[in-house]
């Protein structure tokens, strides 16, 4: 069978755009959707959000806590630490 | 440009630890007096310590974001009021499944405070019963951002002002109800199962995403904006959901088959009461943005089997009976839902319309195998009654089923049979008990004690318990006004307020 897919959906803000890139940066092969108000974000098995970039991009520090506020869905086991937010399946 | 330094504190992971582990073991009372729900429902549980919040959430972080969530979605309610955006809606029949919303859903968030609460009491880790504590306040401001929201429309329109009332009286919203009834009357563990991870993890998407994005298809800003206020702490709820399956799962291999029990149990009792969604997406909403059929394909067919795919290595096995269902019935369900509503709209807080034309080719268009084939002329056929004058309205109370209480109003797909009706009954200390579906009665025959207490509304009414026999009686009990607050859309006061604020 193939792998699950890992998922993230965010709110399309300034904030949520700018995640998406830093999203986009770091994870090879991820596939953005832009739907209404929403960007849906899918990657086979994982998916890693890393506050370094995500800092980059906006132009301020940027905490992994701070994710839950432009957070719509998620699917899959999460991981959260100080540097990056992980969102990943373990099949 | 580089992130400045950040201010010298604890990492997460301390943090978390010394945050939330505040527990002691008592020693003035025994433990199975402090934690008198712990064994009860069978469960083993060896290391309390092993479970841990993938989110490492503490409480000043929460207060933090919390804080953050509601001045944005209060600077849009104000914005939406000052505007009188409900004047950009699509058309005033929408605002119904904003009433089905407030009388059905958002006492449930109420609810679910006190549940949560509950757990977060029961259980004797500090991991878990912080998670659920936080949780718990979160569906306390869930309940009241929708009730401030939808507040702006009943300045407006029909239907929104007792929705409290009509939640604990109303035939069909006993559906949602004993749902919330069925789950807090549960254990702890049961209770986690049902809502955290049947409801959360597998079900949610198939609730809110198809309402929020149905709200932003027909011009409400400010029910899609509470919608994603509410959504952003879901992720934080579905992964309690997985983490409370995963640690049961872990804990002993005799956990396994109690598990698996309410998974399907709960799988199924979620999927019975969004038969109420699929008919708001389908027939409700002026502009569709998906069907129900596409959204169970989307949410069981792909998300769901995923999910238990990862939980196949704990031994657990996907309900392929309940599923095979729910599949089978994708193309029907909805289509029935609207004809039950359709013939008792008379007792309800809702208006109901026939699609036109335009809608019903949609239909047909998402429904190529059923709509034109079953219920294109059922409905063609009420539309020419209508205006013979006809309109049938049903006088007399329906068979509901025991377990999910809804009508028997869903027919024979799985068995070929889709214009005759599934009955099935049960016996029990000599009486007889009726369900419709083979999940229903399974549910009911697993525990008959507790569901032969379950308050049936057409039984209440015929034991005088609902303000008379009668339907205007039953109706002054429900507060609900008729000719105003139920009937048909076309002649109501709703239309006539909508035709107001559109100058027409």
């Amino acid at each position: 069978m193939s792998a699950s897919i890992a998922l993230l959906c965010l709110q399309a803000t300034e904030d949520g755009r700018a995640i998406t890139e830093a999203i986009r940066e770091d994870n090879e092969g991820v596939v953005i959707t832009n739907k209404p108000a929403m960007i849906q974000i899918e990657r086979a098995e994982r998916i890693t959000v890393k506050a370094s970039t995500v800092s980059e991009h906006l132009g301020r520090d940027w905490d992994p806590e701070e994710l839950q506020l432009v957070l719509i869905s998620l699917g899959g086991q999460v991981d959260e630490t100080d540097d990056e937010f992980i969102v990943y399946w373990n099949n | 440009m580089s992130a400045n330094q950040r201010k010298k504190r604890l990492n997460k992971k301390d943090a978390y630890k010394y945050m939330t582990r505040l527990g002691w073991n008592p020693t003035y009372q025994k433990e199975e007096d402090v934690f008198p729900f712990l064994e009860m429902e069978g469960l083993k549980i060896h290391d309390w310590e092993a479970w841990e919040d993938p989110f490492r959430m503490t409480m000043d972080s929460y207060w933090k974001l919390q804080a953050e969530k509601d001045k944005k979605l209060y600077s849009i309610i104000d914005a939406f009021a000052q505007n009188n955006a409900q004047k950009n809606i699509s058309d005033a029949r929408y605002v119904n499944a904003l009433k089905l919303f407030l009388t059905g859903v958002t006492p449930l968030e109420y609810k679910v405070v006190q549940g949560f609460s509950h757990a977060a009491r029961a259980f004797k880790g500090e991991g878990a019963s912080i998670a659920c504590q936080m949780q718990a306040i979160d569906e306390l401001r869930h309940f009241q951002t929708q009730v401030h929201t939808m507040s702006h429309y009943n300045k407006y329109f029909d239907g929104f002002h007792d929705y409290r009332t009509m939640h604990d009286r109303v035939w069909y919203l006993s559906v949602p109800k004993s749902f919330g009834d069925d789950a807090s009357t549960s254990g702890p563990f049961e209770y986690l199962t049902a809502i955290s991870f049947s409801f959360e993890f597998v079900l949610t998407s198939l609730l809110f995403v198809p309402f929020m994005s149905g709200a932003a298809y027909n011009g409400d800003m400010a029910t899609v904006t509470f919608g994603f206020s509410a959504q952003s702490d879901e992720s934080r709820h579905m992964t309690l959901g997985l983490s409370a399956i995963k640690f049961m799962l872990e804990q002993d291999a005799d956990n396994v088959p109690i598990v698996q029990k309410w998974m399907d149990k709960w799988l199924w009792r979620g999927y019975r009461m969004l038969g109420l969604v699929a008919m708001m997406m389908d027939y409700m909403l002026p502009n569709s943005p998906t069907s129900w059929a596409e959204a169970v394909e989307l949410y069981i067919e792909q998300n769901c089997m995923a999910l238990y795919k990862d939980l196949e290595k704990y031994g657990i096995t996907v309900p392929e009976k309940l599923i095979n269902t729910i599949v089978a019935e994708k193309s029907h369900l909805s289509h029935q839902v609207w004809n039950i509503f359709y013939n008792h709209t008379n007792a309800a807080n809702i208006h109901i319309w026939m699609p036109d034309e335009n809608k019903m080719n949609w239909l047909s268009e998402k429904y190529p195998d059923t709509f034109d084939k079953y219920y294109r002329p059922m409905f063609e056929r009420y539309i020419a009654l209508q205006e013979k004058g006809e309109r049938y309205y049903s006088e007399t109370l329906p068979l509901i089923c025991q377990t999910c209480q809804i009508p028997l109003g869903f027919t024979d797909i799985e068995g070929g049979n889709p214009h005759v009706y599934t009955h099935k009954t049960s016996e029990y200390n000599g009486e007889i008990f009726h369900t419709c579906s083979d999940g229903c009665k399974e549910i009911f025959d697993a525990q008959p004690e507790k569901y032969v207490q379950s308050w049936l509304p057409p039984h209440q009414i015929f034991q005088g318990n609902c303000g008379g026999a009668t339907i205007p009686e039953v109706l002054k009990w429900y507060k609900i006004e008729h000719g105003v607050d139920n009937m048909d859309y076309i002649g109501s006061p709703d239309e006539a307020m909508w035709n107001k604020l559109k100058n027409k």
